[in-house]
């Protein structure tokens, strides 16, 4: 089974704000009109197939009220830091096909989320198109199962073409364009990402470099054609969580 | 003030979801539409509706706070808020605002003077913020009036009594940009007609000028604001677009009036 990286999920407080920053900061375009549920996200082709995901709820001023609080992702964004709140919210790993998918997600005690006939569950684009994916591991409600917070998840992209990192960005000025994911800087340990990945050592497979901190993406470097390697910082959402037994768990 | 050119520019759709409505206006018109604009903490969806002869190149923003962190931490009243919030059709769509446009600064200074105050500053450059953005990177200069001084619009005047604007950069105005290929998309024409609250007399008195002689506007006496937008299709039959107006769902507009935010 190959394990590769899928995407991160940055999460904004303003996704508009956060993509416009990315881009002075990186050089990096992205794709605008990609939805799902009550959360809107710009996608940031990162090379190689993989992509960052900015990704923040909106109907703010009416169905994010309504959802229950505390609030795990809310209260991480609500830290003020160096990057208007941006956080790593997630990395996701990426599976070649549904029965590998199926696999990790009984390995780690669930099993993976339906192929959900509503479109609204799906990620959307502007054009119409709506992505379909299944991840794992997934745990049904009620079942006191969870996945460890920060934690990759993994998933199933059928659609190849369709995928995000595939999709063109908007174009401006001193674009750059990427080459792929040369390393990332994660927290937590090589020990407990192995026991995670079910593999003897996690670094061997994907681009790891631990730091020991909490849990999450730390840092990404990625290449660039004709220029220097680029490095994203912002703190994982665990690290700016400090009790979390407060928050209910989640998927 | 007869000589000045006042046109159909855009209109305000506000909606609690920006993505949802924008599809959802799609498949009842086959309008299609752009993503990626956005202002401090608003998003809109651009629908263009063409150029015709009444609604010169109009469009029609779709809306709404991409922020909660900021939303959050207001302290004054938001009617809009309030507004979407209590209305239940069309997921709580609303039309937020009708604003019109003139061709030159000069014509938009001579506007707000008349009705008693001045124009917002031209500050794209240094305070892009304050400006709408696009993904590549272009801010949308603009000016509106009439501004009142401290945020106090004249106690005469409804709240949603249209907005003027001058949009100096005429090849990358809002209604020209691509919008993203669409199954069965239709091609607009131009505005054809509208349905506002109130009466002439209210908005030509507003317009400095017989309302119903420069725009295409008919008037159904309830509550101030956009109701109706009927739009022109090449090669099919119009479309209307039924949305209430927000001055609906605002029973008591004392506490927005005095609220420095703008409503």
């Amino acid at each position: 089974m190959q394990i590769r990286l899928n995407h991160f999920a940055l999460g904004a407080r303003n996704i508009y704000e956060a993509s416009a920053r990315l881009l002075k900061e990186t050089g990096l375009g992205h794709q605008t009109g990609d939805w799902v549920g009550n959360t809107a996200c710009h996608m940031v082709p990162l090379g190689g197939d993989v992509f960052i995901e900015i990704e923040g709820t909106f109907m703010s001023a009416h169905d994010f009220l309504k959802m229950p609080k505390p609030n795990y992702t809310y209260d991480a964004l609500d830290t003020d830091n160096e990057y208007n709140g941006d956080h790593f919210t997630g990395m996701m790993l990426g599976v070649d096909t549904l029965e590998e998918l199926e696999e990790i997600g009984k390995r780690l005690g669930g099993g993976v989320t339906p192929n959900w006939p509503d479109p609204y569950r799906h990620f959307q684009r502007p054009d119409g198109y709506v992505r379909r994916f299944q991840s794992a591991p997934y745990y049904e409600p009620g079942s006191g199962k969870s996945r460890p917070r920060g934690m990759p998840n993994f998933y199933y992209y059928p659609d190849i073409p369709g995928r995000p990192a595939n999709q063109p960005v908007w174009s401006a000025p001193h674009l750059k364009i990427p080459t792929g994911v040369k390393w990332i800087e994660y927290g937590g340990t090589e020990e407990e990402m192995s026991a995670w990945l079910d593999v003897p050592k996690a670094s061997d497979i994907l681009p790891f470099r631990f730091n020991g901190k909490a849990f999450g993406t730390w840092a990404v470097c990625v290449g660039v054609e004709d220029g220097d390697d680029i490095v994203i910082r912002r703190p994982p959402t665990a690290a700016s969580i400090k009790e979390a037994s407060i928050y209910k768990s989640t998927q | 003030m007869g000589t000045i050119n006042i046109h159909i520019n855009h209109f305000s759709m506000g909606a609690r979801n920006a993505f949802e409505t924008a599809a959802r206006l799609r498949n009842e018109t086959g309008l299609s539409f752009w993503t990626g604009e956005w202002v401090r903490d608003t998003s809109c969806h651009m629908v263009p509706l063409g150029n015709g002869p009444h609604g010169k190149d109009a469009f029609i923003e779709i809306q709404c706070s991409v922020d909660a962190h900021a939303h959050l931490k207001e302290t004054a009243p938001n009617r809009r808020y309030d507004a979407l919030l209590a209305n239940t059709e069309n997921n709580g769509d609303l039309w937020t605002g009708l604003m019109l446009g003139v061709d030159s600064r000069a014509d938009l200074e001579a506007v707000a003077k008349r009705l008693g105050g001045d124009i917002t500053p031209d500050d794209s450059r240094i305070n892009p913020y304050n400006h709408f953005q696009r993904p590549n990177g272009y801010i949308l200069g603009y000016q509106g009036g009439p501004r009142f001084s401290g945020g106090q619009r004249p106690s005469k005047w409804p709240a949603d009594m249209p907005g003027f604007y001058y949009y100096p950069d005429v090849p990358n105005r809002t209604s020209y940009q691509q919008v993203v290929p669409w199954p069965h998309m239709r091609t607009p024409s131009g505005v054809k007609w509208i349905t506002f609250g109130g009466t002439n007399e209210l908005l030509s008195d507003w317009m400095g000028c017989n309302a119903e002689e420069m725009i295409p506007v008919k008037f159904n006496g309830k509550a101030v604001g956009t109701w109706e937008v009927c739009v022109g299709i090449e090669g099919g039959a119009d479309v209307v677009i039924r949305r209430n107006p927000t001055a609906l769902f605002i029973t008591d507009e004392s506490k927005y009036r005095n609220s420095p935010r703008p409503g």
